[in-house]
């Protein structure tokens, strides 16, 4: 009996119940479609599905903000959910409901959003990865024939499931325990925190945005982004909220506007933290969206990119070898180039080209003094790896081993892999530059350390010549050119190399120092491919997570703005300015939300994308990209909202239509 | 509950109530709303409770309820201080021995008024074919049976006020408390309401505490307490006719 009259009393909440639960799939869906797509462009990236932990790692690279947004918004829909069944919930407690019985209510309640939303969410998720599996087959379709779907995106998004929920059962049964008489009195609309104007938290927001800006520029190792996304995402809430309330309390004081904006802003003076918070969010989703995402995606664009490998063959060959240079001149037509060097390790787990001031002047044709103890580094990266740390993790004085890697440089230990004492801080980076002349070649390094760029190191003239007799490895610099017969010569130069060349340390295949421009251009374009293709996944996900979170809280708030209309019917408002009302009040949190989630990033962007040190070709490029895209995302977010704000207004219309028959 | 051991079902000591806003600077502003209110009620009492808006009168029934705490004195149900009162012992209480009837009725929407009546019988876990039995004996009693399987939203503000004193008897409890049962309704549906209490305390032996600001409907109770500004400012015995009780609680009414 008692559970039939439960289900009687949730069942006159049914709509805000089935929201919430659309609410939860549309989140479970979407942990489960980007761990999906990260595990497809991981099989497609490595031919292997990737098990919890890489995934985990993968995911987490680009999710992790969005992730804890994601929960964060949970939580708030619970508790917009809890706030309307307040009036029930505080009406049992009145009749004195026992705690075993508040449980059953709330647990069952609860109960059947979870395995709603996790079932529905899963089906939802599983249908969206079906369809990017498909389009990514197809995209790479010269890769792999069939991606599968691997196991881990399903426990992923069930753990993210399950903290979610855990975490929103536990702040729900606290909230609807601590109910009381005004709850009952409120009947769900009872209003939130007052609005304050707190200068300390706006001091706080421009002192953590200002340390967001230089953390941009600021190396931060192996975590990467994640300071200075978390900093940003800390500091715009901040903002948000500090610079929202010193508006709001503003506006007030300036009676002819405030009265003229009342009608609309109303309940952003009577709930301003929900209204915020959620204008938060989506704010944050597009923070997300322009600062990580957008600047990769131009990366990438176009695929192509034949600057970065300029010529046709580059091979790390030894003296002695000009013999066998002569006979592929002779016999092909190659045009071939050498310029004495060595190889230099560093301590980042990367080997480069170390060349003398002449070698370079004549390469270069630029003039370069240097003394015996300076350094100049030429980075050798393409724009997406422009901006990133220099040798040694960017230290003036790099830790240098001259001449190749080998096992002798390295301490292995269970804690991982250590430079040993031989690499010694010698010498002092005089300048850097950052221009392609021999290839953008990574070396292919220990996974769990990341990307390392063969760069060309330029010593001093003497130094260079005293250093060299001792320098283990390739010690002549061979670029060729190869009119024709490519094949031939490239199997040719393989072949020789495999007798007589240094094998690259790093090639877990034992492979010389070898790059075929023509090859590297080819896995250039795929990796692009895979940018790109990851990039507009992940732009596309969390420019959805920005409309539903309009959407969902616009149609939470739909009794709200029935109940307003009915207000502005009966005073007499025509049906132009009922409409105006409305439509203000819709885009609002839009509003508040570009205002938050375009300025900062775009900002923040300008400065990543400033440090790269690109050409004012490229610098204009990108500004006019970046312009196009988020004038795009502003102009799609007020299409959206407007297109929500007419549906809102003639489903209310329609009803009170009815109402009157 | 505390046995027979008690003398007064209610014992208000000294009792304050401040609340706390928030300013806009971030400060903190007290409003205090009971500034040491003292009284006592008996079993079998019909008390009302009087005073101007804002003195204080649905703050004291709802300490009194158990519904919020006092900031400083006392209230003692059955002899036991209120803030002792807590959790599943305070959630029997408020099925078996307590009842609120609100000015707003808040009766389940979704529910029948026959499956509202029986509301605190199911909470309690009682027999619902008894729970049944019991909540259409109330509506007869107190003319709603035909009404029973009417949704709340069909019911004219009489009938609904009517509903809500049945879900408030259905368990038979010792106290009713009423916080401006007739404030939404027109004078005959106040009428027929207070008349219903009136009965209930009369017929039943209910104690009833009853906060109104209608001294036509006060005039029903044995005594009247008047607050202002969070102080009773007199207490008015019933005596003689409800005429002359009446004409007495608004000479009293006139000075607030």
């Amino acid at each position: 009996m008692l559970n039939k009259f439960f289900l009687k009393i949730l069942w006159n909440r049914r709509r805000d119940f089935f929201l919430v639960v659309l609410s939860g799939m549309f989140i479970i869906s979407m942990v489960y479609f980007s761990a999906a797509v990260g595990s497809f462009l991981s099989f497609v990236n490595t031919g292997r599905l990737p098990e919890m932990t890489p995934l985990i790692g993968e995911v987490e690279k680009f999710y992790l903000l969005p992730y804890v947004l994601l929960l964060f918004l949970m939580l708030l829909i619970l508790l917009s959910y809890i706030r309307k069944r307040s009036g029930d919930y505080a009406m049992l407690a009145v009749l004195g409901i026992q705690t075993k019985h508040r449980y059953r209510f709330v647990g069952m309640e609860y109960a059947g959003i979870i395995l709603l939303s996790s079932c529905g969410g899963m089906m939802l998720g599983f249908l969206e990865a079906e369809a990017a599996r498909r389009i990514l087959e197809g995209i790479f379709k010269d890769i792999t024939d069939h991606i599968p779907f691997g196991t881990a995106p399903v426990k992923l998004a069930v753990i993210i499931s399950l903290i979610m929920f855990g975490l929103g059962f536990i702040i729900c049964d606290q909230v609807v325990s601590c109910l009381g008489a005004d709850a009952l009195a409120a009947g769900g609309k009872k209003s939130g925190r007052p609005l304050k104007k707190s200068p300390v938290l706006l001091f706080a927001g421009i002192v953590t945005e200002l340390i967001a800006l230089a953390s941009v520029v600021t190396y931060w190792g192996r975590i990467k982004g994640h300071v200075p996304q978390a900093l940003a995402a800390g500091g715009l809430f901040l903002m948000m909220i500090s610079v929202g309330g010193f508006y709001l309390t503003r506006l007030r004081e300036n009676k002819g506007r405030y009265y003229r904006k009342l009608l609309w802003l109303d309940d952003w003076y009577h709930r301003f933290y929900y209204h915020m918070n959620m204008a938060y969010i989506a704010a944050a989703f597009l923070f997300v969206i322009i600062f990580d995402f957008m600047p990769a995606l131009f990366d990438s664009l176009p695929l192509v990119q034949p600057e970065n490998y300029p010529n046709d063959l580059v091979w790390q060959a030894n003296e002695g070898d000009e013999e066998f240079l002569e006979s592929l001149k002779e016999r092909y037509g190659v045009k071939v180039e050498t310029r004495k060097s060595f190889r230099v390790a560093t301590a980042d787990f990367g080997e480069h080209t170390g060349i003398s001031v002449s070698e370079y002047e004549a390469w270069t044709k630029e003039h370069l003094e240097l003394s015996d103890k300076e350094i100049f580094v030429v980075h050798q990266r393409d724009r997406e790896d422009r901006g990133l740390i220099g040798l040694d993790f960017g230290n003036r004085s790099p830790r240098m081993y001259i001449g190749s890697t080998d096992y002798d440089l390295w301490i292995f230990s269970g804690a991982g892999v250590m430079p040993g004492n031989q690499f010694v801080r010698e010498y002092i980076v005089k300048g850097t530059k950052e221009r392609i002349l021999t290839g953008n070649f990574k070396t292919r390094s220990l996974d769990f350390i990341g990307e390392v760029y063969e760069d060309i190191i330029v010593f001093a003239d003497k130094e260079f010549e005293r250093i060299r007799q001792n320098a283990r490895g390739a010690n002549l610099l061979v670029i060729m050119e190869i009119p024709k017969h490519r094949d031939e010569v490239v199997e040719e130069v393989y072949a020789y190399a495999r007798e007589h060349s240094q094998v690259n340390f790093y090639d877990w295949q034992e492979g010389n120092l070898i790059y075929e421009g023509r090859q590297q251009g080819i896995e250039s374009r795929k990796q692009k491919m895979y940018g790109v293709s990851a990039m507009l996944i992940n732009i596309i996900t969390l420019f959805l997570c920005v409309l539903f979170v309009l959407i969902e809280k616009q149609e939470s708030e739909y009794g709200n703005m029935a109940w307003k209309y009915q207000f502005y019917y009966r005073s007499g408002m025509t049906g132009k300015g009922r409409k105006k009302n409305v439509g203000r009040e819709v885009l609002m949190t839009a509003k508040a939300a570009l205002c938050g989630g375009l300025i900062l990033p775009v900002l923040m962007t300008a400065e990543k994308v400033w440090s790269k040190r690109l050409p004012k070709k490229w610098n204009i490029t990108y500004l006019i990209w970046g312009a196009v895209f988020v004038l795009a995302a502003a102009m799609m977010v007020c299409a959206v909202m407007k297109v929500t704000a007419h549906h809102t207004f003639s489903k209310i219309e329609r009803g009170n239509k009815n109402g009157r028959e | 509950m505390g046995g027979n051991n008690y003398e007064h079902i209610l014992e208000v000591k000294e009792l304050e109530r401040n609340y706390y806003a928030p300013t806009a600077k971030g400060g903190q502003i007290i409003y205090s709303i009971l500034k040491g209110v003292s009284f006592q009620v008996e079993a079998g009492e019909f008390i009302g409770i009087m005073g101007t808006s804002g003195c204080g009168k649905t703050t004291l029934l709802k300490t009194l309820g158990m519904l919020d705490l006092p900031s400083g004195g006392s209230v003692r149900y059955k002899g036991v201080p209120t803030n002792r009162i807590v959790g599943d012992k305070l959630a029997k209480i408020r099925r078996t021995e307590l009842a609120f009837v609100f000015q707003d009725f808040y009766l389940m929407d979704s529910l029948t008024v026959k499956e509202n009546i029986m509301m605190p019988l199911i909470l309690n876990e009682d027999n619902p074919k008894k729970s049944e039995q019991t909540a259409v004996r109330m509506a007869e009693k107190f003319g709603i049976a035909a009404l029973l399987n009417k949704k709340p939203y069909e019911l004219s503000g009489g009938e609904k006020q009517r509903t809500a004193i049945c879900r408030a008897m259905a368990a038979d409890p010792e106290l009713i408390l009423a916080d401006e049962p007739t404030g939404n309704l027109d004078s005959n549906s106040s009428m027929l309401v207070i008349k219903t209490l009136s009965h209930i305390n009369k017929r039943m032996g209910k104690t009833i505490v009853l906060v109104t600001h209608d001294p036509k409907v006060a005039s029903y109770c044995d005594k009247i307490i008047l607050l202002k500004d969070g102080i009773i400012l007199n207490t008015l015995e019933k005596s003689g006719e409800k005429k002359e009780f009446y004409q007495r609680i608004l000479r009293q009414m006139a000075k607030l």
